[in-house]
């Protein structure tokens, strides 16, 4: 970090503290070009610092980037438009913010423009959603019909509330504006298409971010950085969404970088860059989705333990670093908090409702969140009878179920994949096992980690708690929630490879890969065929 | 050469055959129709363990699975028996965890079609209730509950089979089909979707012999 020398007021000369008199008119005069010189030195030292910096970044990373973004772009040819999960509600959010620059009205009578309702006419999108047996549009008379459709004068703005998404944060639809704003000219079904291309984009920066991550946190193993960024870039998850218009892409970005920011500063100190960094990262991620709360407990214990780790060796002043990045982080919160008054919702948006869960029965909801994830214990009544939630809903979602959770592959797909999953968890455990030793110098590292993760399972769960209780609810039971923690399963597929040893690590690594290459690639199939077969 | 370039090699060959092999498959085919999806309305909700019954159905041979129109968010299992009289022809199960607004139990193919069949669908506690969505008919024609009530009309029961044509010989329909309803629409999303997951392949194959190798 570049530091330059401090100029106190008393320090100064009387000249220069006089511009008013000749002498201290040209010093002014010089100094004020010495000032500009200066800036613009900085400016371009901090362009070539950028561009040092992004030529450092390994090509890997790059490369696994735009695999990521590939795949993403693949997803998004082969979803129709408006069948990606909730992706009508996230398209009128934009729509209503591009055309009339407010956010969605959540007192609106409609959820959705005249343009859009016209759209989703046309394409069957009612029909066909949640009902396998229902494709897409095939014949030639129905493309027509959308086309005329398509191109009659609708209203594209007025009040709308966008359903699911309205008490979102607006800052992917407010950068999604912008390819909106691009295909302005065209149907609804080009601007739709370009703003899933930003989706894509975002997941080639978080598998970016989570090659970073996973660099920092196993330093010693680079073949197995690849390994893991790219079982991430092709998690079929990871595409499904990000081929769609919906802010988790971004949240998924930004949560990658939050994990790669605190890993570095685990590994090289926390600087007041660093701090800055980390903060904006938090305060964009408050922006982007309310679900990033979840990773604030342990981002908060990471900050903390960085905290003390620098003042043990630097001092008071060390806490500086880690005042900015809190300042930063909540400040969005703040101006959520003062959006949210001005638009009629509840202070906290959708977060309000956690609240909730204080007045309720506290062991009830413990068995709850227990049971959502894990199997029942002796003593807890059933809150899922007849499934084990661990398998059926995340195992099973995490090898594949697509679109409105209505794709899905064949039974005996999810048993084999118990196989080489099982193999996975074996070998990260040896990884671990073999690695024991250099853990123990980490564990508060590895401790902000699980708190992250745990925090946004906790987030997860009791939300999805609320949920199940109102009538006609039901749980929150999409892996897609879990994607923030992307990083984590990249350096746990990273960890597995290694843990083959270091002359099978590699050809382990290769499996690993071509494995999740194959899910992806019959996920897609999946997908087409529930579509356009 | 390279035991990683060996491992590349030999990991994608696996993947070619096995997407060859789905591909020379058949997609599974509806055989006999089932209502327009427009008609298909809430016949009933089932909260707790129910058997649903529907006489004068027609169950075509080679029958791999049958598609029952119930509706929830977690669906329990469910037991799936086709009778002729007292006579069991077929059964299948699913286990729980089934979602969206049908389910589709496989069932053990019979050779010959059968006509007057009665299908049972034997639903066991669900977590929420369960839709029981279909067509509108009188008392007569209606499915029955477990007490041999008639429900509000007739579940939309629908037979799948093997067809006849591999995806192979549908791709150029299925390429056709993508093409519509989309962005510019066009037999090319189909071929640049396909030029995305080959450039995807060859990115991949590069990093991992430059990486691991």
């Amino acid at each position: 970090m570049s530091r330059r020398p401090a100029t106190t007021a008393s320090a100064r000369t009387p000249a220069q503290r006089s511009p008013g008199t000749a002498v201290g008119s040209r010093v002014f005069t010089r100094r004020a070009h010495n000032a500009a010189t200066r800036r613009h030195a900085a400016r371009r030292h901090q362009r070539t610092n950028l561009g040092a910096r992004l030529r450092r970044v390994p090509t890997a990373a790059w490369a696994c980037a735009l695999v990521a973004l590939l795949n993403a772009v693949c997803w998004s040819l082969i979803t129709p438009p408006l069948q990606g999960i909730d992706e009508p509600d996230h398209v009128a959010y934009v729509q209503e913010l591009a055309e009339t620059g407010h956010l969605p009205l959540a007192s609106a009578s409609n959820a959705f423009s005249t343009e859009e309702r016209a759209a989703a006419a046309g394409l069957h999108q009612q029909l066909t959603r949640f009902k396998p047996q229902a494709p897409a549009i095939s014949s030639e008379a129905e493309q027509r019909r959308l086309e005329r459709y398509l191109a009659l004068p609708l209203a594209r703005g007025g009040p709308v509330n966008a359903g699911t998404a309205a008490s979102e944060p607006p800052l992917y639809y407010a950068l999604a504006t912008i390819p909106y704003a691009l295909g302005a000219s065209g149907s609804l079904l080009d601007r739709v298409q370009l703003m899933r291309l930003l989706s894509a984009l975002m997941a080639g920066l978080a598998v970016l971010m989570t090659f970073m991550f996973v660099r920092e946190t196993l330093p010693g193993t680079p073949w197995a950085w690849t390994v893991g960024a790219l079982g991430a870039a092709m998690l079929p998850l990871l595409g499904d969404i990000a081929g769609a218009v919906n802010p988790e892409s971004m949240l998924v970005a930004v949560a990658a970088a939050l994990f790669y920011l605190i890993a570095r500063a685990f590994r090289r100190g926390l600087t007041s860059r660093m701090a800055v960094a980390i903060g904006l990262v938090t305060a964009a991620g408050f922006l982007t989705k309310l679900n990033f709360v979840g990773l604030l407990p342990g981002a908060s214990l990471g900050m903390l333990a960085l905290a003390i780790r620098a003042r043990r060796r630097s001092g008071r002043a060390a806490l500086r670093p880690a005042a900015i990045a809190c300042s930063l982080a909540f400040a969005p919160v703040g101006l959520y908090i003062v959006m949210n008054l001005f638009s009629g919702r509840t202070t906290l948006g959708p977060a309000s409702a956690i609240s909730q869960l204080a007045n309720g029965p506290v062991l009830h909801e413990i068995s709850y969140i227990w049971q959502f994830y894990l199997p029942r214990l002796p003593g807890m009544k059933s809150e899922f009878p007849g499934i084990l939630t661990t398998r059926s809903l995340w195992f099973d979602g995490l090898v594949g179920r697509f679109g409105w959770d209505d794709t899905f592959f064949p039974a005996w797909v999810y048993t084999a994949a118990l196989v080489p999953a099982g193999l996975l968890a074996a070998l990260g455990l040896r990884a671990l096992t073999l690695a024991s030793e250099a853990l123990g110098g980490r564990v508060a590292e590895l401790a902000v980690y699980a708190a992250m993760a745990l925090g946004l399972l906790l987030l997860v769960g009791a939300t999805s708690y609320i949920g199940d209780q109102e009538p006609g609810g039901g749980p929150f039971w999409q892996p897609r929630y879990f994607l923030p923690l992307l990083p984590l399963l990249a350096a746990a597929l990273a960890l597995a490879a290694r843990g083959a040893g270091r002359r099978w690590g590699p050809i382990v690594g290769v499996s690993i890969v071509v494995l999740v290459f194959a899910q992806d690639v019959f996920g897609q199939l999946q997908t087409v065929a529930r579509y356009y077969g | 050469m390279s035991g990683v370039r060996i491992a590349l090699i030999a990991a994608l060959g696996v993947f070619a055959v096995a997407l060859s092999v789905v591909l020379s498959g058949s997609p599974p085919t509806v055989a006999g129709a089932g209502a327009p999806l427009a008609d298909i309305t809430p016949l009933n909700a089932v909260a707790g363990p129910a058997r649903l019954c529907q006489s004068g159905e027609v169950l075509p041979r080679d029958t791999s699975a049958v598609r029952v129109s119930l509706e929830t968010l977690i669906g329990p299992p469910i037991k799936l028996t086709a009778w002729s009289g007292s006579r069991l022809l077929t059964s299948g199960r699913r286990g729980a965890g089934w979602s969206s607004g049908s389910v589709t139990i496989p069932v053990k193919p019979i050779s010959r079609t059968q006509s007057h069949v009665t299908i049972c669908a034997q639903i066991a506690q669900p977590r929420k209730p369960v839709g029981v969505d279909g067509v509108k008919t009188g008392p007569k024609l209606a499915a029955r509950d477990a007490a041999h009530q008639p429900v509000a009309g007739r579940m939309i029961i629908e037979y799948l089979r093997p067809g006849d044509r591999s995806w192979w010989s549908l791709a150029q329909s299925v390429a056709r089909r993508m093409g519509l309803g989309h962005a510019g629409a066009g037999t090319w999303i189909a071929l640049l979707a396909t030029a995305a997951m080959a450039t995807l392949a060859a990115v991949m194959s590069w990093l991992l012999l430059r990486e691991l190798g």
